[in-house]
């Protein structure tokens, strides 16, 4: 070890803590080497004064501090696991206020989506009535339907507040369809879509034999109304409903042209169902009634025509159908819009029956327009 | 804190401590009171200044508090809290030197370490008035050396020379190896020296 070594080592050495063969080395260069023993002693003096610094007097206030500050927090650590694994006293009525709230809200939406399966239901009621139409002419009603229904569907939109699923919802039954995809979304996208399976029925039915389906417009003030009564209509009797639809619809959307078969068994469905389901369709109390007949040349043309007119006019198809040879068609709307709708109903044919209106009172009239082609 | 701590001490803290782990809040104010003195100093030797040390201190027993979980006693109880001062003050230390400018030690005036502390005196045979006051200000001229110290070297020096630490703990403490400690202690002594040959007469 040279000189500068050695000035190195004289902090070690002076703890004890170099080699016994570097503290030989060491102590044999100190006795000859000035400058390292009077290094030596300064650095002894100053390690003095260091430990001479001594402890130093902390604040008499600062134990007081730490604990109050540590049995805040041993504090917290237990409210917090309390709060955790014994929250009974906060939690169940929060829970409890949580599930109240949400079956309220759930049969509050339910509530406000079951009528519109009855116009599902209505509409379906229709389409096995009609006879099953062949391919051609299907596509040929389904012109007319693209065309009515275009209007309907601009105005859609602001008409019905319970429409929920609208566009790709309903677009997508119709590309499940196929080939009539196009049209099939012109008309189903405006309509209100209760819940999907329903919709997919509902726009299957219209493809099969509803050769024009029913604008929103048409459905939403009814549903309108009949929110507004107390209502007939359970949940259970809801479900029942749709449990009914979801059986016979699937059928019907294979009686569609072009595609399987009905099965005969399917028009009994839904008419088993009808007559069920009929009695839930029924007028709100106070509501007008007028009975008219139209002479017409082609009945059913006409009743088409009928119903493109009542959605021109803010009607609501209520049904359809046929009795007797005659075609029927029942429409709602409110009595302001009736006159016009009656001047429509004249490009028609002969129109019988309108005497009647003078007696009709502001509100809502239920129009039972019968087709015929008698002379 | 001394070296070779009798086996009486670490039982002592060996109950308290286990104690504490059971939440047991009073046993931890004991532990407090004990070792208060000691990690007040160290804070104080290291950061210089007195309300910085009142509340590394403070902070320093309560992350002991929030740790004794995870203290399994492996080390002695005073060991593992000086550790948990020396990475307090360290942490503060890069705190306020981003905030102030670190001042050298003054060659004329020593630096005024507080107001009204009090250091107490290692023993001796009972030195006059003037004699408390010189001791008192050369104390505080030291201190000032240490202050102009980085904060590698400041923690080397001070828990060996000031806290008298060994070697070995130190090494444990500050993570280093036993060559570092051995370097940076030589080299934090040989700076105070310098030092102390300026600001203090008659070295």
């Amino acid at each position: 070890m040279d000189h500068a070594g050695i000035l190195q080592k004289l902090s070690a050495y002076l703890d004890g803590v170099v080699t016994p063969r570097e503290k030989a080395l060491i102590e044999e260069h100190l006795q000859t080497c000035e400058e390292c023993r009077t290094a030596l002693s300064e650095l002894e003096r100053t390690v003095s004064r260091l430990r001479d610094l001594g402890d130093v007097e902390p604040p008499p206030w600062l134990t007081q501090r730490v604990m109050a500050r540590v049995r805040e927090e041993a504090a917290q650590e237990k409210g917090w696991l309390r709060r955790l694994f014994v929250p009974l006293r906060w939690k169940l009525p929060m829970e409890v206020a949580a599930l109240v709230f949400l079956t309220v809200t759930s049969y509050l939406v339910y509530k406000e989506v079951s009528p519109e399966l009855d116009l599902e239901v209505a509409r379906t009621r229709v389409a096995p009535v009609s006879p099953a139409p062949p391919p051609a002419s299907v596509r040929k009603q389904e012109k007319p339907m693209g065309e009515v229904s275009r209007p309907a569907k601009k105005e859609a939109p602001a008409g019905v507040p319970g429409e929920r699923f609208h566009g790709p919802g309903k677009e997508e039954p119709a590309a499940t369809i196929g080939g009539k995809a196009g049209q099939k979304r012109e008309t189903g996208a405006p309509e209100p879509m209760p819940s999907a399976p329903v919709a997919r029925s509902a726009t299957g039915s219209l493809q099969k034999g509803a050769p024009v389906p029913s604008p929103m417009e048409d459905r939403a003030p009814v549903f309108k109304e009949e929110q507004a009564q107390p209502q007939g209509f359970t949940a259970d009797q809801d479900y029942r409903v749709e449990k009914k639809m979801k059986r016979a619809i699937p059928k019907r959307m294979q009686e569609g042209a072009g595609y399987a078969p009905p099965p005969p068994s399917a028009a009994k469905d839904s008419e088993s169902a009808a007559p069920a389901l009929r009695s839930k369709s029924i007028a709100p109390a106070g509501t007008g009634q007028l009975r008219l007949v139209i002479k017409v040349a082609d009945r059913a043309s006409a009743v088409r025509e009928v119903e493109r007119l009542a959605e021109l006019s803010s009607a609501k198809l209520v049904r359809k159908g046929s009795r007797g040879g005659k075609g029927s068609v029942v429409v709602r709307l409110d009595r302001k819009d009736l006159q016009e709708f009656l001047d429509r109903l004249d490009w028609i044919g002969e129109v019988h029956g309108k005497s009647a209106v003078s007696s009709l009172e502001l509100g809502v009239v239920e129009v039972a327009i019968d087709v015929t082609a008698e002379p | 804190m001394i070296e070779g701590k009798p086996d009486t001490v670490i039982n002592e803290d060996s109950v308290l401590v286990s104690d504490c782990r059971k939440g047991n809040v009073d046993a931890f104010e004991a532990l407090v009171r004990k070792y208060q003195g000691k990690v007040f100093s160290l804070a104080f030797r290291v950061l210089g200044d007195y309300e910085d040390a009142s509340e590394v201190a403070q902070d320093a027993f309560v992350a002991a508090w929030r740790g004794l979980g995870g203290f399994r006693g492996n080390a002695a109880f005073s060991t593992w809290l000086t550790t948990i001062t020396v990475n307090q003050a360290r942490n503060r230390l890069q705190q306020t030197r981003t905030r102030r400018h670190r001042e050298p030690y003054s060659l004329d005036e020593p630096v005024k370490l507080c107001d009204g502390c009090v250091e107490s005196d290692p023993p001796s045979d009972g030195p006059s008035a003037h004699e408390q006051l010189e001791r008192e200000e050369v104390r505080e001229r030291v201190q000032s050396c240490i202050n102009g110290l980085e904060t590698g070297f400041r923690e080397v020096l001070v828990l060996r020379d000031v806290e008298g630490f060994s070697y070995g703990e130190i090494g444990t403490m500050l993570r280093m190896n036993d060559g570092t400690v051995k370097s940076r202690l030589s080299r934090a002594r040989e700076a105070i020296r310098d030092c102390l040959k300026k600001i203090v007469g008659d070295f």
